[in-house]
């Protein structure tokens, strides 16, 4: 697949597939520790995966996955794509429920793209001043902070 | 004996109280509600956290992770729930009388039996959450390392990363080698009970020793249990999910502790709405012997001074 997306459409065996064109709907829960910010039948989501993008159709082999701050592309059960930043998270997905357990999630209208300009230049600062050892868990902190504030950019943006 | 006019101005007041406090009463109850709706928009992401560790630790064996670390106690660190507020009735009390206990006896224990451990660090770190804890332990002078406000249905999520942030750096970076928790469980709207927890090293998931290891060993088992692709591998994920797993601890307790508070508020306020009722019905009961006093007065005057002038 294009932009290093890896193939992961793995097939269960458990599963047939049903002779039908459509890919089919599989559902879809993405929450958060304070709420659940999507819930319904998609046909598809692309999912920022920290060993790389993936995406997930329906009858998708059981999986656990760990995810990196990025951007959630669900594709519907319209076909309408919708789009949501989050913040680093896991992923599970087993017998067409697939759950995105996600450290913050904002959909597109909801970032707030004044505080993740500020939050950007601070992770930055903060990098680019403390180093050494002792500093690694701020280090990795700030580190994480910078992520967070360009996936909520970068989907503000519309990439 | 006080005037009628006197007793007619305190049933005044005390209406007053009761309006006060009948109204405060509406208030926690509203606050509460929305805590308990805040615990329930959590619940599918604290469940679904508890599912993977679960099905992620028979995968994995002699896991390490700084949160796991099990070393001699030299220092330990208490962390205290309670309040900022008060007039919630012995919220307060129960819950930081408990934690002085148990911070004495903690630090007797620790300066007893780890002192070979302690190595120049400080033997007790306390880290208090709502300002009653802050204020009851700065004014006896114990070392209160970082204060947090206490929780609402407002705080932000931020917040709670904060301060676990904050209690986990305090155990991975070696300045103390357990950590405590002291909150107050929500048993029901009237019943709350103060509990005391150890918080880190995080019991250790089971390992199930009859399961071969890897992610094709469930599938060969075939109780239910399903054959789940790992990215990354098991241990990976695992550590990538205690931080988390522990996190979403805090905000329980916190969130926890928080309905305490406002089932507390709640019952102490119905109890003093319900006081100053009953302080109304007695303070009526005497205005009206008062003015039956002062008629019967009057008319023993009257009737004296008839009879002083037929004589």
């Amino acid at each position: 697949m294009v932009d290093g997306i890896r193939d992961v459409f793995l097939l269960s065996t458990t599963y047939h597939l049903p002779p039908t064109k459509m890919a089919g709907l599989f559902n879809l829960q993405i929450v958060t520790p304070e709420r659940e910010i999507f819930n319904g039948p998609v046909e598809m989501v692309a999912l920022p995966g920290s060993d790389g993008s993936f995406g997930v159709m329906r009858n998708h082999a059981p999986l656990i996955a760990s995810l990196d701050a990025g951007q959630v592309t669900i594709t519907d059960d319209q076909g309408q794509d919708m789009f949501m930043a989050i913040g680093g998270g896991f992923f599970q997905v087993s017998d067409n429920q697939a759950m995105v357990l996600a450290d913050s999630a904002e959909d597109r209208a909801e970032i707030d793209v004044a505080r993740a300009q500020e939050a950007e230049q601070r992770a930055r600062a903060r990098l680019a001043g403390q180093m050494g050892a002792e500093y690694e868990l701020q280090r990795e902190r700030a580190e994480s902070a910078l992520k967070r504030a360009q996936a909520r950019l970068r989907v503000a943006a519309g990439r | 004996m006080a005037s009628l006019r006197d007793i007619k101005r305190k049933i005044r007041v005390v209406k007053n109280i009761s309006q006060i406090t009948q109204a405060m009463k509406m208030v926690a109850a509203a606050k509460l509600r929305r805590v308990q709706e805040r615990v329930q928009r959590g619940k599918p992401y604290a469940q679904t956290m508890a599912e993977l560790v679960g099905t992620l630790a028979p995968n994995v064996r002699d896991f390490a992770h700084p949160l796991l670390d099990t070393r001699p106690v030299g220092a330990i660190g208490i962390v205290v729930i309670a309040a900022d507020k008060g007039l919630s009735g012995s919220y307060n009390s129960n819950i930081l009388r408990l934690a002085h206990q148990f911070v004495d006896r903690k630090t007797r224990e620790v300066e007893s039996s780890g002192r070979e451990h302690l190595n120049g660090r400080q033997p007790v770190r306390i880290v208090t959450v709502g300002r009653k804890a802050t204020d009851y332990f700065t004014k006896r002078g114990y070392p209160v390392v970082q204060n947090y406000p206490s929780l609402g249905a407002q705080t932000p999520y931020d917040q709670v990363r904060a301060a676990s942030n904050m209690i986990t750096g305090m155990f991975m970076t070696g300045q103390v080698d357990e950590v405590y928790i002291c909150y107050t469980e929500f048993v029901t709207t009237m019943t709350q009970r103060p509990h005391s927890i150890k918080f880190l090293p995080i019991e250790r998931p089971a390992e199930t020793a009859d399961s071969p290891v890897g992610a094709n060993a469930a599938a060969t088992g075939g109780t239910g249990r399903r054959d789940f692709i790992f990215e990354p591998a098991a241990p990976e994920l695992l550590s990538r999910l205690l931080p988390r797993f522990v996190e979403t601890r805090i905000y329980q307790l916190l969130l926890e502790s928080a309905a305490s508070q406002l089932g507390a508020q709640m019952t102490a306020m119905t109890n003093a709405t319900k006081n100053a009722g009953d302080q109304i019905e007695n303070l009526t009961l005497l205005a009206n012997r008062t003015r039956q006093a002062g008629i019967t007065k009057e008319l023993l005057d009257i009737v004296g001074g008839a009879e002083a002038l037929k004589g």
